[in-house]
């Protein structure tokens, strides 16, 4: 599985190690407020002639799985979860 | 029942034996450790106390990562060796969550657990194509504790996707 998401500089494309869930991985590696969607691997093109030119369909993709809440604020969670 | 070792605080040393092959070690009448033929297990409760390594520069920590001499070792805290081709893929990773495929040769390595700062340092390197170009590996700016950017390019700043990248954080 992949998870892709779209800002100003372009498509993202987080490939996770499998260390974490990957909605822990969505919600932590996708910057704050950033919409993401998890797709299977084929959903992603191999070929990268123009990798730089990638765009998310958000119409194809439909409602995203989710939104980032940043490393930052993914810590502070643990953090908390970790003293109680 | 059991062999029991009990070091009695009024009868001082007191032994009890049987034929269970179990042996215990008691202190005042209570349990602190069986041995078996399993091996050892403390009683609830008590612990093998230890100083353990306590620094770097401890023998048994030089020991423990096969170091000669005394330098002091220090430990790689994040790495990760992936292939930035074709469907973007990770060969192996230790303390990284994820990669971020930002473009041709962009990447991103994300820390499961973070650093304590950004003070670390990167190291990587990124296999040659067939010997037909010389390859280049440089940190992105920006870094953070969480996570660093890496891009992978020819000699002449033009970035490639190459199939076998490695990045090392030592801290």
């Amino acid at each position: 599985m992949r998870i892709i998401y779209q800002t100003e500089e372009g498509l993202s494309v987080l490939i996770p190690t499998g260390e974490l869930d990957i909605n822990e991985v969505a919600r932590k590696d996708v910057p704050a407020g950033i919409d993401y969607w998890i797709v299977e691997d084929n959903e992603v093109p191999s070929d990268r002639t123009f990798r730089n030119a990638w765009e998310a369909n958000t119409t194809d993709l439909g409602t995203p799985d989710g939104q980032g809440i940043g490393a930052d604020a993914w810590f502070a969670e643990q953090e908390d979860s970790d003293e109680d | 029942m059991s062999v029991n070792i009990n070091a009695d605080t009024t009868n001082g040393l007191v032994l009890t034996s049987d034929t269970s092959g179990e042996l215990k070690l008691q202190s005042a009448g209570a349990d602190i450790a069986t041995v078996n033929s399993s091996g050892i297990t403390m009683a609830a409760g008590k612990v093998i106390s230890n100083s353990g390594i306590s620094s770097y520069t401890d023998s048994d920590a030089l020991t423990l990562f096969n170091a000669s001499g005394s330098a002091p070792v220090y430990a790689c805290r994040a790495w990760v060796n992936f292939n930035g081709t074709g469907t973007v893929s990770i060969y192996n990773s230790g303390n990284v969550s994820s990669i971020t495929d930002n473009g041709t040769g962009q990447y991103t390595a994300n820390f499961t657990t973070a650093m304590p700062d950004v003070d670390y340092a990167v190291a990587g390197a990124t296999n040659e194509d067939n010997g037909t170009a010389q390859r280049v590996f440089t940190e992105r700016t920006g870094r953070t504790a969480s996570s660093v950017g890496v891009v992978v390019g020819d000699v002449n700043g033009t970035e490639r996707d190459h199939a076998r990248i490695s990045v090392i954080i030592v801290r």
